[in-house]
């Protein structure tokens, strides 16, 4: 009796929340849009008439978006779409409300990241052309991460006490964010080649290059998020506590020699739980100001532009998360965050039904480095976790970070089968 | 302004909290349930192995998602995977290999309902339901559209029918290695009676099944055994089958070719566990626990 | 698949991880939010690290004390008003860590969890205080001080209500000396701390109160004993020299604490004992410290631990190595006046935060009832056969004085009192630092305080 009733109930939940009603969601984003627009368009008793122009081109574009991607492709489920506008959408108002003059980039680098996310999306879909393109591209993305490390360090130099900008045609890339997509993509890979070939050590060698170079940038957030993303692929793929915690131990040992051979950078870590005696140096500035203007937000916050923690530097990038609670308040704030963490139990309690063992460990692996990051990002500016300065996905300014997190969206997107309505209609 | 600032502090965290609860409940509670797309029938004992997923590893080892208990079965020996043209069969390097339909497999291939895998000695008939996956392989058909109508005939339980009486092979009499094997299913002359956990030994050269009953079972070639072999390798007395506390083990009775247990010599009583197999001379027993009733 | 969609779960421990630490930033957010956001680095109610966006401190007939106009924080248009509501007030830049716009900060700010500081940006009113001071009492209070260091508090003792604290140096906040860092001298000595509650002085023979409550609660006879002073209190070569050098003579109990006698109260101390005397001052709280509208007052110290017997002698007038606190002297004398109930003081009466402090009444202090009748009888003697009544005219007053002797060979002028009047319930506390003798000085000051209040 029981038995049966739980299928059917299971069964009735499921139909229920197959998909949210989109264009009751697209119209709750908008109105969020148009209130956080309103004080980004008139501040100052000035009016920005280009920045309205662009913000309001994307709302419309979000609705083109899911119009274009309903008739034309049947796809009926946008949620993760929707989380990721929303983000966005409040990336695009604090770092304009900011720097008026950086909603162009921004704004690019939405779109472009919209466009990767779909491509990406469509070459997914067949398990048999990811595996064959995943050995070429292991080898370019080391290549390239390399030779990307090399121009750097020669012809570029430190930027924030790290060798991780590259400057193309007037544009800033941390190529670190680019690798990341790479990352996941070689890591992952279906049952049959992870049983046979016994490529785990290919993939040891790759993953040592990714977290290598970061390290040799000194760009210990970026290494740390390889090194953790690296142990969650190695754990899925192999189920071998053993050597992990070998790896661990080993990377423990790196790091301490790391400390002792490189004084400065534990130097950098000195204030680590110390920031309110270290309210006016390097060492806890910035987190200090994160904590006082967190609390000042309170639950609703000041209200966008009435915020002080924007005058702080770094404001728009690594302290993102504290102009969100000082501006927006702290309801807004941790929801941004909590989706990060309910799109990784999505993630894992999904991947039983994934179209294969690779759109598993690629999703798992994705909302692993999203959360992680994320994580390193909020407890680092509040001094829960040492400060790694890394970026809050979707909501921090920077294009390559932008582009970065559509794609790491993308492989979680893809291990539901309810990303291809006309492949899998009846699934 | 500050009107709208007012207005926007309490409106900005309600749509917030709907719109992140909106979309975090489909992707939690929306995503597709499990289902069991196909089997694999394995033809000697009639167990159907459920695919519930896209990729199904096979093998002895018991980090495979099915288990078989032969021991010709490498440990991780083969990979039936769905993908969108259609199911597929991966070869993982295994030291007895896979034939389909008595074809050597190379590494990998296509497969379709009812095609016969012969994974190390065993064989097994693979079988798919009504699958939207299988419709689009035949869509792009590779190997013609006819089996799968025999496909979709396919009864969602056949368990409670003999799988000879139903299901005909579309190609029977020349390819069916069912047939071509020569060993008739013998369920019919074998012990009706059992339940779904009771311990067995299966012969899967013969199909036989036999219950164990009581607390002691000898196996042997002579005429007093309960367990009669007819192989002459096997000695007149050869082993026994004994209910301990723990469950049923097997101890050699001075036989002289000896007794092994999944290729290890029984020098003292082995416990034994679902899937074990027992080699007595040339015979291969398998230790069974039921997995359905018969009756 | 199923084993490595399995492994998957190790995302859980992350997931977990993250949701902890969200709970401990919530957690730390709603305990740490007040402290946080009161921080003079939050330029929403700071600038320069002054303070400057802030509510405004009323004293108790809605006189500003200080105010925000135009993002700059000023306190009353009165310079005697300023300087002594300044312990009381606090400085907008925290030197003063008593004071109420140091502890009070939060509320000032309008800072609440749920709104934080959005009250005081958009310059609600949710945020003013208002005192139980009175502008004119302090004023008063002030200027009877004479210059003196020294502290000044007087308070309902059946309500704990604060109607004057002042301490003695002080300074304009508007107006702030530029040597007050670098001064030598010493007469800004301790100006940034409110003496009634932080500061600890000897007590001199105001302690014989306690003496004497110790000796009524342990010797059954004590009011019909006769004592002999003879100038002297002689233990072996050691002795405690009497206030009057040729000696009172022939004392009952209660004319001993009349005069003040130390002979007479040496030898009780003595014949008591140091447990007896330890467990004394215990039970009247000499031990503890309270909180004062969210300052914590310092604990006296008493102890005779290693005490001989002579030294017992000293300790029981008020010597020896006792200091105690204005403010425990203070509900000392409530709780005598109280009928053993000691109010604690009090002094924000409204604020934006529920005020609970209000009425709370001090359990460390403890008096016996029969003692009680007694000592008050006896401090109503005080007044009416020694100083006279017409020092306090009209307020029916009890108290003791004292001059405690300090080692530069000067001494701090006490009087701590109380009115038996029931529409006059107030208790006083006098303590001028190297003030003079407690007769000539700190009456005359308790005097005026206490008329100012009376004439309100």
């Amino acid at each position: 009796m029981n038995n049966d009733k739980k299928p059917a109930y299971r069964e009735r939940l499921r139909r229920k929340y197959k998909y949210v009603d989109r264009a009751f969601i697209l119209f709750l984003l908008s109105i969020f849009q148009f209130f956080t627009y309103i004080p980004v368009i008139f501040h100052d008793e000035k009016v920005f008439p280009l920045q309205a122009l662009m913000l309001v081109g994307y709302t419309l574009f979000e609705w083109l978006y899911v119009f274009v991607m309903h008739v034309f492709f049947k796809k009926v489920n946008f949620e993760l779409e929707f989380i990721a506008f929303f983000l966005c959408g409040i990336g695009l108002c604090v770092t304009t409300s900011v720097n008026p003059t950086t909603i162009v980039t921004q704004l690019a680098s939405v779109i472009l990241g919209i466009i990767v996310y779909d491509i990406l999306l469509w070459f997914l879909q067949d398990v048999n052309r990811v595996m064959k393109v995943r050995l070429p591209l292991a080898v370019f993305t080391l290549l390239f991460f390399a030779a990307c490390f090399l121009y750097i360090r020669v012809a570029v130099g430190v930027k924030n006490g790290a060798y991780n900008w590259l400057y193309i045609g007037g544009v800033s890339i941390q190529p670190a964010e680019l690798v990341k997509i790479a990352f996941v993509f070689v890591g992952a890979a279906s049952l049959d080649k992870l049983l046979t070939a016994k490529n785990n050590y290919l993939y040891i060698v790759f993953a040592l290059g990714c977290i290598g170079i970061p390290v040799l940038m000194r760009d210990m957030g970026t290494a740390l998020i390889f090194f953790f993303t690296f142990i969650v692929i190695a754990f899925m793929r192999s189920g071998d506590i053993r050597s992990i915690l070998f790896i661990c131990a080993i990377a423990v040992v790196g790091a301490v020699i790391v400390i002792a051979l490189k004084p400065y950078v534990a130097n950098r870590f000195m204030a680590y739980r110390h920031v309110w005696e270290n309210t006016d140096n390097s060492g806890g500035y910035q987190q200090v100001r994160t904590l006082i203007y967190c609390v000042s937000g309170g639950l609703f916050g000041l209200g966008l532009g009435n915020g002080k923690l924007r005058d702080i530097f770094a404001s728009t990038t690594d302290l993102v998360f504290g102009v969100v609670c000082e501006e927006l308040g702290m309801i807004v704030a941790f929801c941004i965050v909590i989706c990060f963490a309910v799109i990784a139990i999505y993630a894992v309690v999904n991947s039983r039904s994934a179209p294969s063992t690779f759109y598993s460990i690629a999703a798992c692996a994705a909302a692993a480095m999203l959360l992680f990051q994320t994580s390193l990002n909020i407890f680092g500016i509040t001094d829960l976790l040492p400060l790694t300065g890394v970026t809050l996905p979707f909501v921090s300014q920077g294009g390559s970070s932008m582009i970065c997190s559509w794609a790491l969206f993308a492989f979680i997107k893809a291990a539901d089968v309810r990303a291809y309505p006309k492949v899998f209609k009846n699934s | 302004m500050d009107l709208i600032i007012s207005i926007s502090r309490i409106v900005l965290p309600i749509l917030t909290v709907i719109i992140v609860t909106k979309c975090m409940l489909s992707l939690l509670l929306g995503h597709p349930s499990e289902k069991i797309y196909g089997y694999i029938v394995d033809m000697a004992d009639g167990e159907r192995h459920a695919l519930g997923m896209w990729e199904t590893s096979i093998g002895r080892s018991n980090l495979c998602d099915i288990v078989l208990g032969y021991n010709t079965v490498s440990r991780a020996h083969a990979v039936i995977s769905r993908r969108i043209d259609g199911w597929y069969i991966f070869d993982l390097m295994s030291k007895s290999g896979i034939q389909i339909n008595g074809k050597k497999l190379e590494k990998s291939a296509t497969i379709q309902s009812g095609d016969v895998l012969t994974i190390g000695s065993a064989s097994f008939k693979f079988l798919v339901s009504n699958d939207p996956v299988q419709a689009a392989g035949r869509k792009t058909g590779k190997n013609g559209g006819k089996k799968q109508a025999s496909a979709r005939q396919q009864p969602q339980r056949p368990q409670n029918q003999p799988l000879s009486g139903g299901y005909t092979h579309p190609d029977a009499g020349n390819a069916n290695p069912y047939m071509a094997g020569g060993q008739p299913y013998k369920q019919n002359s074998v012990p009706r009676t059992g339940k779904t956990g009771d311990p067995a030994i299966v012969n899967p050269k013969t199909g036989e099944i036999v219950v164990l009953r009581g607390n002691l079972v000898s196996v042997g070639r002579g005429n007093t055994c309960d367990l009669r072999l007819s192989d002459p390798s096997v000695s007149r007395k050869h082993a026994s089958l004994v209910l301990y506390e723990d469950g049923w083990a097997i101890e050699d009775s001075g036989s002289a070719s000896g007794t092994f247990l999944n290729g290890q010599k029984v020098t003292s009583p082995q416990l034994l566990f679902d899937g074990d197999i027992i080699t007595l001379g040339a015979t291969r027993l398998s230790f069974r626990v039921l997995s359905r009733t018969y009756d | 698949m199923k084993n490595i969609t399995k492994r998957a779960y190790v995302i859980y421990a992350l997931i977990c991880a993250f949701f902890i630490g969200l709970g401990i930033l919530m957690y730390s957010f709603i305990a740490h939010g007040g402290e946080w956001a009161s921080n003079r680095i939050n330029r929403h109610v700071f600038s320069n690290r002054q303070l400057t966006n802030a509510g405004t401190i009323y004293d108790r007939n809605m006189k500003v004390l200080a105010q925000t106009k135009n993002g700059e924080r000023i306190f009353s248009d009165d310079y005697y008003t300023r300087v002594s509501t300044l312990h009381v007030v606090g400085d907008s830049q925290g030197y003063i860590a008593t004071g109420l716009q140091t502890l009070y900060r939060p509320n000032l700010i309008g800072y609440n969890f749920v709104d934080g500081v959005y009250n005081s940006v958009k310059a609600n009113d949710k945020s003013d205080i208002v005192l139980t001071i009175d502008a004119e009492v302090s004023k008063t209070a002030w200027q009877a001080m004479n210059g003196n260091k020294g502290t000044i508090c007087a308070y309902n003792y059946k309500t704990g209500e604060v109607i004057c604290m002042v301490s003695s140096p002080s300074y304009d906040p508007e107006n702030k000396p530029s040597d007050i860092d670098t001064d030598t001298t010493g007469k800004y000595n301790g100006i940034y701390i409110n003496r009634f509650l932080t500061g600890v002085f000897t007590p001199g023979s105001t302690f014989k109160v306690v003496t004497a409550i110790c000796a009524l609660d342990n010797i059954p006879d004590v009011t019909s004993r006769t004592f002999t002073c003879t100038g002297k209190y002689k233990i072996g070569n050691d002795y405690v020299t009497c206030n009057n050098r040729s000696g009172h003579g022939k004392l009952t109990f209660e004319e001993a604490l009349n005069v003040s006698c130390n002979s007479v109260f040496a030898e009780l101390a003595v014949e008591l004992g140091n447990d007896k005397l330890t467990e004394t001052v215990r039970q009247l709280g000499f031990g503890s410290s309270v909180t004062v509208s969210k300052a914590q007052t310092v604990k006296s110290t008493f102890d005779l631990s290693n005490a001989a017997a002579i030294d017992r002698g000293w300790a029981g007038i008020g010597q020896y190595t006792t200091l105690v606190n204005p403010c425990q002297m203070l509900m000392l004398m409530g709780a005598i006046a109280n009928n053993g109930q000691a109010m604690i003081p009090y002094v924000v009466d409204e604020s934006s935060e529920i005020v609970d402090e209000k009425g709370k009444v001090n359990k460390n202090i403890s008096i016996n009832e029969s003692t009680l009748k007694t000592i008050r009888k006896m401090l109503r003697s005080n007044v009416v056969n020694y100083y006279g009544d017409s020092k306090f005219p009209g307020l029916e007053f009890c108290g003791k004085t004292g001059s405690a002797e300090v080692s530069n060979g000067k001494s701090h002028a006490w009087f701590y009192g109380f009115s038996m009047r029931n529409d006059f319930p107030y208790a006083i506390v006098v303590c001028l630092e190297n003030g003079g003798i407690g007769y000539n000085d700190a009456i005359p000051a308790a005097n005026k305080v206490l008329q100012a209040i009376a004439a309100r």
